[in-house]
């Protein structure tokens, strides 16, 4: 590993600072007393940021440093707030300001409080370059932590990397991320976007041949994370003998679905599987919905993890599956007794009012696995 | 590829030809007007489906009727913007000029709409949204009826303004003729801004019925503009029938194109007609006098 400045924190400070960071809980946002949706995904995205600070603790090596004990240590993040990925983007920030406000209370990092300065990139890889390129060089923050999905991902790592900066981010989870040669790039989460649907892929193989779905619908839109997200399941399935009968690739900013919709309706597909970020799968649900489609199953990334996501759907969130994550070191998988003998995705439910998002609390539920495994999915990654 | 599909697929093309009609309608109606590129026309259009978007989300009142408020309010802006902007290009270079003007008023209110609204999507939520009802087999969303309605009527009504009307009497002498339109006593000046802002309303009612099923960002009218100009060429620049039939060929074209070709390639449709339209025959396909004074 070769040494990473992270400016501002000097070899002594970093021991103490792999110390205080152990306390930062992980609590699975799908278990116990259902918080509200926000606090939900702020948990969840705090325990990925606290992840984060973790595995940067672990490898900051030492390196030149310095800094005053009295004032903050400032972290510079550039994240998606409006266009493209603002829902996914302001989750994130939820996580990053819950996972500040954990430290902060806990007396803060090293001694320090931490204080997050966030800059809007508006979906932009562009504006991404500059924001981090002004956080670290005229802002001279003494962290960078990364924004959301691997669009931006790759071209701020890059960033990073050329000025010497340690570079962990929670959401850049397309294979591509890791094919670049950044050797100062430190993921947060536990897969990368092709194993995201490890486990559903796992459920339905073991499906009994009568009750395994038999076709299958593929649309992804053109973006690394989530064509890797839905081809990461196709290959799968399709190595098990599910057919695929509609295989559609769409442009980012795509609006209108409802020729997509119509292919994958005449497929009469079992399972629908999207590559999604977020305002595409609600499109794509709302025209195949608008034609009547009913599949046994719907797989959408990161979409239903945003908690805008079920007012955008209104009732009918039901039977949506996403994969999500948690950390493997909380004992939050019931035992395998409580796994349900048929995973939950083998029929169609009866359609139910309740207007609660319940896809990721429900429906994304792995089947059986023996507790203590680590997961191989994870949280709105992108 | 079954029957059933391409059916649905043409049932699509249809619908999504009925909103294109109308404001290409709009689009060849300045240009047949005052030779006047109108490059935000598409920018008003996403400003009208924010309105209607605002209107729901922050009254709950169903977006159609915001057109009570935005159809007289594009068609006096209009008539304004042609007032006061555009009539003060030199004559001679209008059109090239109004390239530049048009360009700088759509990227202004690109601007205003993220700066307002921020970037992010916005899609209006309705009881409605994911009804449809069953044609012969195919399954018509009912919003995508209500937008393809209102383009109709629309299209209806500026046709029998245009045909049965004195006004549509002396706008139509001001496209075929200027000067001898001014001859016989038409105040060419007035005609040419009630034009503008006929063009505009357009935009007021596409934006509403554009919102009644897409999800809009500020940015979205560059999407919409290219589509929008091809199919005026291909039509015939200034011919409003000729924009009409363009519209609904190319977006029967784009959706049955999507089948074999995906999404991101059915979108050069639109220029491959253009292409197409300027080598083989550059005055458009139909009407289309005014193209050859080029």
């Amino acid at each position: 590993m070769p040494p990473l400045p992270a400016r501002g924190l000097d070899r002594t400070l970093r021991k103490r600072l792999r110390k205080a960071l152990t306390p930062v809980a992980c609590v699975s946002p799908r278990r116990g007393g259902d918080p509200p949706d926000d606090a939900r995904t702020a948990l969840r995205l705090g325990c990925l940021a606290g992840v984060s600070a973790l595995v940067l603790t672990a490898c900051s090596g030492g390196a030149a440093g310095g800094g005053d004990p009295s004032e903050p240590i400032t972290i510079g993040i550039s994240l998606p707030l409006t266009g493209d990925f603002s829902e996914p983007g302001k989750g994130v920030q939820r996580g990053y300001e819950a996972w500040a406000a954990a430290v902060n209370s806990s007396g803060g990092l090293l001694g320090r409080q931490v204080e997050l300065r966030i800059l809007d990139d508006q979906s932009n890889a562009d504006r991404v370059v500059a924001d981090y390129e002004s956080l670290i060089a005229q802002d001279q923050v003494d962290l960078v932590f990364g924004p959301f999905s691997t669009r931006l991902v790759v071209p701020s790592a890059r960033v990073a990397s050329e000025y010497g900066m340690l570079f962990v981010e929670p959401a850049g989870a397309a294979a591509e991320v890791f094919e670049q040669g950044f050797d100062n790039l430190f993921y947060a989460a536990p897969a990368i976007a092709n194993d995201h649907y490890d486990h559903l892929a796992e459920a339905i193989i073991a499906m009994p041949e009568g009750q395994r779905p038999t076709t299958a619908a593929y649309a992804a839109m053109d973006d690394p994370f989530a064509q890797g997200t839905a081809y990461g399941l196709k290959e799968k399935l399709e190595a098990a003998g599910i057919r695929t009968v509609v295989d559609e690739v769409y442009p980012p900013n795509t609006t209108d679905f409802s020729s997509i919709a119509a292919q994958i309706a005449d497929s009469r597909a079992d399972i629908i599987v999207g590559g999604t970020q977020y305002q595409d799968a609600v499109n794509l649900i709302v025209a195949l919905q608008q034609l009547a489609y009913q599949p046994k199953l719907a797989a959408f990334s990161t979409a239903p993890t945003n908690p805008e996501f079920s007012a955008a759907i209104g009732s009918r969130t039901d039977g949506i599956v996403s994969p999500t994550g948690y950390t493997p070191e909380r004992p939050t998988r019931p035992t395998s007794s409580s796994c349900s003998a048929t995973p939950p995705t083998t029929a169609p439910r009866p359609p139910r009012t309740r207007r609660t998002p319940t896809p990721r609390a429900r429906s994304s539920r792995p089947p059986c696995r023996p507790s203590g495994v680590p997961s191989r999915v994870s949280a709105s990654s992108g | 590829m079954t029957g059933s599909l391409l059916f649905q697929s043409l049932v699509l093309g249809i619908l999504l030809g009925g909103l294109y009609a109308l404001l290409a309608a709009g689009l060849t109606l300045y240009f047949g007007v005052m030779r006047v590129v109108m490059i935000a026309h598409a920018a008003f259009l996403v400003l009208a489906a924010y309105l209607a978007w605002d209107v729901h989300d922050r009254f709950g009142i169903d977006p159609l009727l915001s057109l009570v408020v935005t159809v007289p309010l594009f068609f006096l802006a209009g008539v304004g913007f042609q007032r006061l902007l555009i009539a003060r290009l030199r004559p001679a270079t209008v059109t090239m000029m109004s390239v530049l003007l048009t360009f700088a008023v759509a990227l202004l209110i690109e601007g205003m709409l993220g700066f307002v609204y921020s970037g992010t999507q916005r899609r209006v939520q309705l009881s409605y949204s994911a009804a449809s009802i069953e044609v012969f087999g195919a399954q018509v969303a009912v919003v995508k009826l209500i937008a393809f309605g209102l383009a109709a009527l629309s299209l209806l009504a500026l046709y029998l303004l245009l045909t049965r009307s004195r006004f549509g009497q002396a706008l139509r002498a001001t496209i075929q003729h200027p000067q001898a339109a001014r001859l016989i006593g038409i105040d060419t000046d007035k005609v040419a801004g009630y034009g503008f802002g006929l063009g505009l309303a357009t935009a007021a009612v596409g934006g509403a019925a554009l919102s009644l099923d897409s999800t809009i960002y500020p940015s979205l009218h560059w999407h919409w503009i290219g589509p929008l100009m091809a199919i005026i060429v291909v039509g015939g620049l200034g011919s409003i029938p000729g924009a009409a039939i363009a519209a609904m060929v190319l977006g029967i074209g784009q959706s049955l194109l999507q089948l074999p070709l995906g999404t991101t390639w059915a979108q050069t449709v639109f220029y491959l007609a253009l292409f197409a339209t300027l080598l083989v025959r550059p005055q458009g396909f139909f009407g289309g006098r005014l193209a050859q004074r080029f």
